[in-house]
Formats: C-alpha cells, structure tokens, sequence
C-alpha cells in the first residue's frame, strides 16, 4: 500500500497517464537537460555522446555528466517506449521511492515496528519545498542519494560470503550516479570503521573486502570516472572548501530549508500548525531516547544522523552538493519519528507490530490528500513544443536556429529539444532595443549550451579537449586541457544573416511579443524570407538568402 | 528447497500481479497494453535480475530485504554493465535483453552451485554417522 500511495504521490503530475505528448512536471533547466541528453542517447542507442544541440552542434563530445541516469532511463525508455521524459521522470520517482524503503530497511533490521511507524513521513519529499529536488530536475542528487544508502547498507553486511561484490557494484552505480554521494559514502565508510577500531570491534577481513570492492567498483566506473576527472576536476566543479554562513541556493532557485521548515505545508491552519509540531516534537523525541540509549548501537539512527550531517556541510562550501540533502530529510528523519512514536506508544500499552501497521495506514491516508496532486502542469506549452519537434523533424542538422522572445521557454535547455543549435535573444538587450521603438540591423544572441568543458576522443582510450563552443570546420582534439571554452557565447548579430527565426506571437510579457511580430512582419516584406510553419503561438521564418539586407 | 524457489517465484509472480493493478489505478487512463508493458520492464530489467542475484543471501536475508535490496541492485548491475557495454558499442535494445538475461541465469547458477554443496555436505555427513 505504501508503494502505491508514494508512487501515486510522486508522478501525481503525469495526471494519471503514463504517455504524454509533452513533458509534464518539468519546470526547471536540469530537467529539461536530462530528459533532452536521455531522448538522443536512447536514439543514438547508447550513453555516450552529448547531445549536438547541447555542445554547439559537436557529434563527437562525449557526455560528462554522470551517465546512470542517462542508461537505466533510456534502457526503460527502449522497452516501454516511453519518451525520454516520461522515462526520466518516471524513473527519478521510483528512485525516490526505493530510497525510501532502503532506509525502511536499514530501520527494519534494527527494529520492524518503529521501520513501519518511520514509512509514512517518506511521502513528505513530495510536500514544499522538499519537492524541488523533482520539480527542479535534480534527477542525478536523487540517483546518487539511491546508491550512497546502498551502500551504507552494504557495508552493514560486508561479513556475509561475497557481499563485496554486491558493494562494489552499489559503489560503482554511486560513481557513475552522482559523484558527490561516492565521497559521503566514503565518510561514512571511514567513521565507522574508526568507530570499530575505537570499540575494539575491528577485523582486517573487512578492509581485505572494502579493498575488494573499491577495486571492482573502479573497473567498473573507470571510464566514467576518467571523463569525470578530466572536465569537472580539471575545469573545477564550482565548489571551494571554505566556511560559510550561505549555502548559495537561493541564488540558483532552490528554496530555502531549515530545520524549521519540518512540518509545514502539509496542511493550513490550525490542523496544519498541530501536525507541524507532531511532527518536530515526535522527531526531538525520537532524538532524545535515541541519546538516552545510547548504549544499544544503532545503525539506523547512525545513518539517519550521517544523512542530516551531510547537509550542514554547505557550511564548509559544499553549497548545493550538500543542500541537495535536505531535500531527503523527512527520509533520514523518519528513524526518529519512528522511534520516538513506538517508544511513547510502548509505555502506553504494549505495542504490537500489527498496531504500527494499523497507525501508519491512518498516518499515511492523512499525509496523501495533503501532499498528491499540489504539482501540475509544465512550463513547455504544447505549441511550442510542437515547433520544437517540427524543427527536429524537417530542418537541416546543421542549421541555427535563432529564437527571439519565446515567453516561458526562457530556460534555454527547452530548446535541445529542437535537436538543432540555438540561439536565443539576450533578453536584456532586446528590452533595450524594445525601448528605442525601433527595429535594429543587430540584436545579442546567446548560445544554447549545457557543458562547460568539451571532451573528445584522441584515441580508443585516450581522450582531449576541444576548444570552442561551436564546432568549427578543423578542429581538433586538444591534448592539454585549453581553460575555459572559447568563441562568443554571445553575439552580436546581423539580423538579415539569420537562417531561420522563431518567434512566439503571444507571451508573459505582451510588448515583447509585438516587437516580436514587428520585427517579423518586416522580414516578411522580403520576397526571399518566407514562413514555413505557423501554429496559434509560433512562427518560424526562413532566410533563402542570408546577407542580403533585409530592413529596408 | 526446489519447492522454496518455486514458492518466492510465485511470491515474485503474485507481486507483478498487483505492482500492474497498482500501476493500472495510478495510470488509469492509460491504455492496459502500456501499463503492462510498463510492469513487465520494471520486472525484468531491475526487479527480477536483483532478487535472483541476491537469492544466494536467502539464509540471511527474508523475502522483503532481498526485494528491496535486490531491485536496487538490479539497477546497479543494468546501469553500470549496461553503460560498459555502450561504450564498447553494444546498443540498449540489445542491453536490456543480455543484461537481465545473464543476472537471471548468473543468479540461477551460483544457487544450483550452492545447493550442489549443500546437498553433497548432506551426503558425506549421511555416510558418516553411525547406524
């Protein structure tokens, strides 16, 4: 039951169907990006090259991102049939759910009722702002997150005959998710192990079986991991360890969570503010007779507690590789909440494991009306997602396409979806021009880019950099890593050189959207500018001749 | 023991069952060709190679850990032998076959060359007790 309320929960937005004709629940660049980068690989076959749209029209840049993601949704995505991303979502939720129940696990061993009492909090990373880590697209946190607890697990049971072998596969799958959760997983790794050697509890036998693993788990990843080490090592993965106050997310659009945020926006009012301190004080408590009980090891209240540790390390620099746990904190919580309900319940009367199930049922069932079906919608229109797809479909590979305002499709990763170099108008400049009530011969195009370093292939195993954001006609593959990528992300350009123009008729911000049409209608004025698709909202233009002036 | 494996398969086959019902209730206006398909490629590319796989645990471990543990680890094992083998050019269509494939058969054998062991320590140990 717990499975269908979290999965109803979690894909609430898929309005209760499985295939779409646009993307729906994404809001964000990330998502965009991932479901876009999963589309072409599953096209392409396999997880390796980027996107051409993403990396300035190159077929030869390898993908830098971790590619689990990328492989298990477009292995999904190949059999179902699905879209890319409806896979990509569909998968990220069932991440989240089993990250869900490996913690239910990992309490479970240590105790069944308070595992099941722990159960229905979990559904609260579908309540804000805790759903960002979806609504946002942090799909690779949520892969990463999966296998670090998968670990953890592992390590647990690292006695049993090959469980090493089990390990190194959950710590390669770590490696190749998200990279960031490979190094909490190894804190962890390390402070229990000095915890064992503090209590004289230690055997080499676990090292000879961790060095096994580790092994095993590089072999596996070493291909990722190289690329890895090669673009966001090299090119500096925008982290610096250094004590902060700022976590820096609400600069890139996360909200902000605090500790204080536990508990609200389940419900409004007076329930809602009852339920918020239920909720923080059953966590406390839990907290407390955990303390009081010290003595009685617990792994599941150790993981709990590394799981929140993680958190606070935005403290040290580690911004939104370490915020992004927040985002699970109903998750590594939930140990507390179980253990402080079971343990004031058990002085009550003699509690059963069939009475946990009973309360969670009612727990859950409250939780579910509050939390299911609060995100909706999509920020991709269906017809410009139509004109995206036209653009795929019937325009040369390596053309341009130069779009001017486009309302909501402001993130510029909507655009891979065209499959084709874009450039989108600098908004700011364009305002500008808006104000002067004229139209001008130059307007500031910025680039459509994903990747911030371009990894290429020297060789079967040897790889290099290439220099530009957009491919150039004799390029080549770079041995030493080049600094930060070349060419103009923005230009300033020639409007009458423009190939192909999109314009969106109508938008958020109406004068745009009549500058737009102005300048549209003039171009339209020449015998060799033509439009080639219309729908309700979109108008794409094509120059026969490019250079010709166009303006007079 | 054969009639334990039949019976967790069975368990296994009861699951797929109702993951389809859960899934035909939240999807209910998708067709029931997709939502089948959907259930059957969740089963066979992570839930069925995992549980299989972590069958050889099965003394340690009861039936919901190996579930959970085992879907876990079967998208371990698929995403990570199935990114290698993109690399070296094998495509996904052929992935998903060969990946869940071998984790089956992998896991089928490990458990018929444990029960190998098991059943000869039985025997030697029948032979050396007294009458």
């Amino acid at each position: 039951m717990f499975i269908a309320v979290f999965l109803f929960t979690g894909l609430s937005v898929f309005e209760n169907q499985l295939k779409h004709e646009v993307p729906l629940g994404y809001f964000a660049s990330d998502a965009f990006f991932h479901a876009a980068e999963t589309g072409y690989m599953s096209e392409q076959g396999r997880v390796k090259y980027a996107s051409p749209a993403v990396v300035g029209g190159n077929r030869d840049v390898l993908d830098i991102h971790p590619p689990l993601l990328f492989e298990t949704s477009g292995l999904f995505m190949t059999i179902t049939g699905l879209a890319g991303y409806d896979a990509v979502y569909f998968t990220s939720a069932l991440f989240l759910l089993l990250t869900a129940l490996l913690m239910y696990s990992i309490i479970r061993e240590f105790n069944k009722s308070i595992a099941i009492l722990s159960l229905p909090l979990t559904i609260l990373v579908f309540a804000f702002p805790f759903n960002n880590s979806m609504n946002l697209g942090q799909f690779l946190f949520i892969a990463g997150a999966i296998f670090m607890l998968a670990m953890i697990w592992s390590v647990k049971h690292l006695k049993e005959k090959k469980m090493w072998i089990v390990l190194g596969f959950f710590a390669s799958a770590t490696a190749i998710a998200h990279q960031p959760e490979l190094i909490y997983a190894a804190l962890f790794i390390i402070a229990l192990l000095a915890f064992r050697l503090y209590k004289k509890d230690f055997e080499i036998k676990t090292i000879k079986a961790l060095a096994a693993a580790g092994i095993l788990a590089i072999i596996l990843s070493l291909y990722s991991l190289r690329i890895f080490l090669m673009s966001w090592v090299t090119g500096g993965t925008g982290a610096t360890l250094s004590f902060t106050t700022d976590a820096g997310v609400v600069g890139r659009g996360f909200t902000e969570i605090t500790l204080m945020t536990l508990g609200q926006n389940i419900y409004d009012g007076a329930v809602g503010t009852i339920i918020s301190i239920l909720i923080r004080l059953l966590i406390i408590a839990g907290i407390v007779f955990t303390i009081i009980q010290a003595k009685k090891r617990n792994y599941a209240t150790a993981t709990g507690i590394f799981g929140v540790v993680i958190s606070f390390l935005i403290y040290v620099g580690l911004e939104k590789r370490a915020f992004a746990h927040r985002w699970l904190w109903y998750i590594y919580l939930s140990v507390f909440l179980g253990i402080g309900l079971y343990t004031l319940l058990n002085r009550i009367v003699k509690w059963k494991t069939t009475y946990s199930v009973a309360l969670a049922i009612i727990v859950l069932l409250i939780f579910f009306p509050a939390v299911s079906g609060k995100t909706k919608g999509t920020i991709m229109d269906s017809y410009n997602w139509e004109a995206l797809q036209w653009i795929s479909n019937n325009v040369e590979e390596k053309a341009v396409v130069h779009y001017f305002y486009v309302g909501n499709l402001e993130q510029s990763s909507t655009l891979y979806f065209s499959d084709r170099v874009s450039r989108l108008i600098v908004y700011d400049y364009y305002i500008d021009a808006l104000r002067t009530g004229q139209i001008h011969k130059n307007y500031s195009f910025g680039l459509a880019y994903g990747y911030v370093q371009y990894v290429c292939e020297r060789g079967p195993l040897s790889f290099g950099y290439y220099e530009y954001y957009e491919k150039q006609s004799n390029q080549s593959c770079l041995k030493e890593f080049p600094g930060l990528l070349k060419g103009e992300l923005q230009q300033n350009t020639n409007i009458c050189d423009i190939k192909y123009y999109y314009f969106n008729k109508a938008g958020r911000i109406e004068q745009l959207a009549q500058y737009n049409m102005a300048i549209r209608d003039l171009l339209l004025k020449n015998s060799w500018i033509k439009e080639i698709y219309s729908n309700p909202l979109v108008s794409i233009l094509k120059n026969e001749n490019p250079g010709a002036d166009c303006l007079e | 023991m054969n009639k334990e494996i039949k019976d967790e398969l069975i368990r296994v086959g009861i699951l797929f069952l109702i993951a389809t019902i859960i899934l035909k209730i939240i999807f209910y206006k998708q067709d029931l060709f997709t939502i089948i398909k959907t259930s059957l490629s969740l089963f066979w590319l992570f839930v069925l190679p995992g549980f299989i796989l972590m069958y050889y645990w099965r003394e340690k471990f009861d039936f919901i850990t190996r579930l959970i543990i085992g879907t876990t680890l079967g998208m371990a094992v698929i995403g990570v032998i199935g990114y290698n083998l993109g690399i070296l050019g094998i495509n996904l269509t052929i992935q998903s076959i060969i990946i869940p494939a071998l984790c089956i058969a992998l896991g089928l054998f490990l458990l018929s060359k444990k029960q190998g062991n098991q059943n000869s320590q039985n025997k030697s140990s029948d032979n050396g007790s007294p009458e």
